[in-house]
């Protein structure tokens, strides 16, 4: 009788503490190894290279907060961007940290925090080619050639505004811009505020046909499907430093000024 | 005794009208290329920019990035080769023998990763299979977790211990889509072997290693050792495309410097210049070994 009581009480005990262990199971494995792995992508000023080969950009400071304020160290898998997702489900790192905006199709295979930063889509168009563009309408036409970066947020957001347009997808959006400059396409669609800085360099060949922006992304973390626990962590982490302002001054540095500008080379 | 000597120099080649014509014709469409490449894209040239990224030590005084990219290329060739060569002799072999046990997979095998696009296959591996395979082997917490710096000749071999996986990965991948075209190089030299060599090793009641060792082998590696330098020079080059899945070699080091600082032209013209000189420094050398092993032949 007693060993039935003690095997029952055994077996209660196991019922209770199992679904406590296993919601925060994948924050666990963090804090065991004492290390977040952040896959990341090259994107300036998301993350980039500085002269020295060292990490820098907004996506970084992000990251590395991140682990400071958690205790842990932090440890970046720069990973092309074509396979982030599929790195982040073979479990080669624990978030994807990398400007990745939130639609619908990703969100069927990896789970979005809640977003972090929000950037906006704009359009730099070819002076000669674009030549009086002003309406989404003019760039509406099949004879428009519209570059953009292949994989990303603003080729979804090209289709849907310029359907009739022939859309070219690159694989960075510096050869995007390079198709524009050499007059191969009418205009480039990327994440701003990188059409700003490029129509500012090139002043010559290059204008914003639009005042406004197109879209206004949503950025996030994204972890697999199923790890709630690292969901809830990192929104709570994303709530506090919104509240403080720390996110929307970092933003704000990489995104609204060229201070950090002589880090990276001087290129183009 | 001077009419001897002549004789035995060298004819010294002497121009004719043809090679100038020529000259100057290659000379016009070089320039022509230029001046198209001049007016056609608009880029502005910075290879002070470019060299001074290039050359720029990391933060803690190590090797540029660029160079530890190239490193990263050696050592995925190195070991790259090294494994391809062991599995695809063992594939050649299986290929040629007469057991269908052996025969049949590795036939599968070679017509498998021979007929379908090696970006394909290495997508499959990385993310199925090698995900499956390396915790099976239980290597991802040794490979993970091992937390002494490495220095000396270790490191010179295997890098940075937190980068082990990568670069396992990415040397299974090269390894194993050479090792399929390596498996038809030495089948076609087993081939090659006149069937009396064989009937005399058996006649002599060689045991099957001795016939190997002694008899097929030797004749075999000098008759294929020029194909098997081609393939080698093509590992070299076909490992840029682990670029793909983030193994941090040459042309992904490339890719995130010219993203980085926009200079792409000239970061990729280096890129293609390291590779360039990898590649003649390979075919060099293996026009060394094979005028060596080619002496006995020569009287």
């Amino acid at each position: 009788m007693k060993l039935i009581k003690i095997l029952l009480l055994g077996l209660l005990s196991i019922a209770v503490s199992l679904p406590a262990t296993a919601s925060t199971e994948n924050l666990d494995k963090i804090n065991e190894r004492g290390t977040l792995r952040v896959g990341m992508s090259t994107f300036v000023p998301w993350a980039m290279r500085d002269k020295q080969g060292e990490l820098i950009g907004f996506e970084i400071d992000v990251a590395k907060r991140l682990a400071a304020d958690s205790g842990w160290k932090v440890e970046f898998v720069p990973t092309a961007w074509d396979g982030i997702i599929p790195a982040l489900l073979a479990s080669k790192f624990d978030v994807i940290i990398g400007g990745m905006s939130i639609t619908e199709e990703r969100a069927k295979s990896v789970l979005f925090t809640t977003p972090y930063s929000h950037s906006g889509v704009q359009v730099a168009a070819n002076k000669i080619l674009a030549k009086g563009f002003s309406q989404l309408s003019d760039f509406d036409s099949r004879r428009v050639n519209i570059a953009a970066r292949r994989g990303a947020f603003t080729v979804q957001i090209a289709r849907e505004t310029f359907p009739k347009a022939k859309i070219l997808q690159f694989d960075d959006d510096a050869q995007a811009f390079q198709e524009v400059l050499n007059g191969n396409a009418h205009a480039v669609i990327a994440s701003s505020p990188k059409p700003e800085q490029e129509v500012i360099k090139h002043r010559d060949l290059l204008f914003l046909p639009f005042t406004k922006r197109l879209s206004k992304g949503n950025e996030a973390f994204a972890v697999r499907l199923g790890e709630e626990d690292k969901k809830a962590f990192f929104d709570k982490w994303i709530e506090d430093r919104t509240t403080d302002g720390w996110l929307s001054q970092r933003y704000e540095y990489w995104f609204a000024t060229l201070d950090w500008q002589d880090q990276v080379s001087e290129g183009q | 005794m001077s009419v001897i000597q002549t004789k035995n120099r060298k004819p010294r080649y002497s121009f004719n009208l043809l090679d100038y014509i020529l000259i100057v014709v290659s000379v016009l469409a070089v320039g022509w290329i230029y001046y198209r490449s001049a007016i056609g894209v608009n880029y502005h040239w910075n290879w002070a920019g470019a060299v001074d990224l290039i050359f720029t030590p990391r933060a803690d005084g190590s090797l540029p990035y660029f160079f530890q990219g190239i490193i990263s290329t050696l050592r995925l060739s190195v070991w790259g080769m090294a494994f391809a060569l062991i599995l695809g002799t063992l594939l050649g072999v299986a290929r040629h023998a007469k057991i269908a046990l052996f025969k049949i997979p590795a036939t599968a095998y070679i017509q498998l990763v021979r007929n379908i696009p090696p970006l394909v296959f290495i997508f499959i591996f990385y993310f199925f299979i090698s995900n499956q395979l390396i915790p099976l082997l239980g290597l991802d917490h040794l490979l993970r977790n091992y937390s002494d710096e490495l220095s000396g000749l270790p490191y010179v071999l295997f890098g940075r211990p937190n980068l082990w996986e990568n670069l396992l990965s990415g040397v299974l991948c090269v390894a194993l889509l050479s090792a399929a075209y390596i498996a038809e190089v030495v089948r076609s030299g087993l081939e090659g072997i006149e069937k009396g060599q064989w009937e005399a090793a058996h006649a002599l009641g060689l045991s099957p290693w001795s016939k190997y060792r002694y008899v097929i082998a030797p004749q075999v590696l000098s008759n294929i050792a020029p194909p098997l330098a081609g393939q080698a020079i093509s590992l070299v080059k076909d490992s840029s495309i682990v670029s793909l899945i983030s193994i941090q070699e040459l042309t992904f080091v490339g890719t995130e410097i010219a993203n980085s600082s926009g200079l792409i032209f000239e970061i990729w013209l280096f890129v293609g210049l390291a590779y360039l000189i990898l590649c003649l420094g390979l075919s060099l050398l293996f026009s060394v070994i094979e005028k060596r092993n080619r002496k006995h032949l020569i009287k």
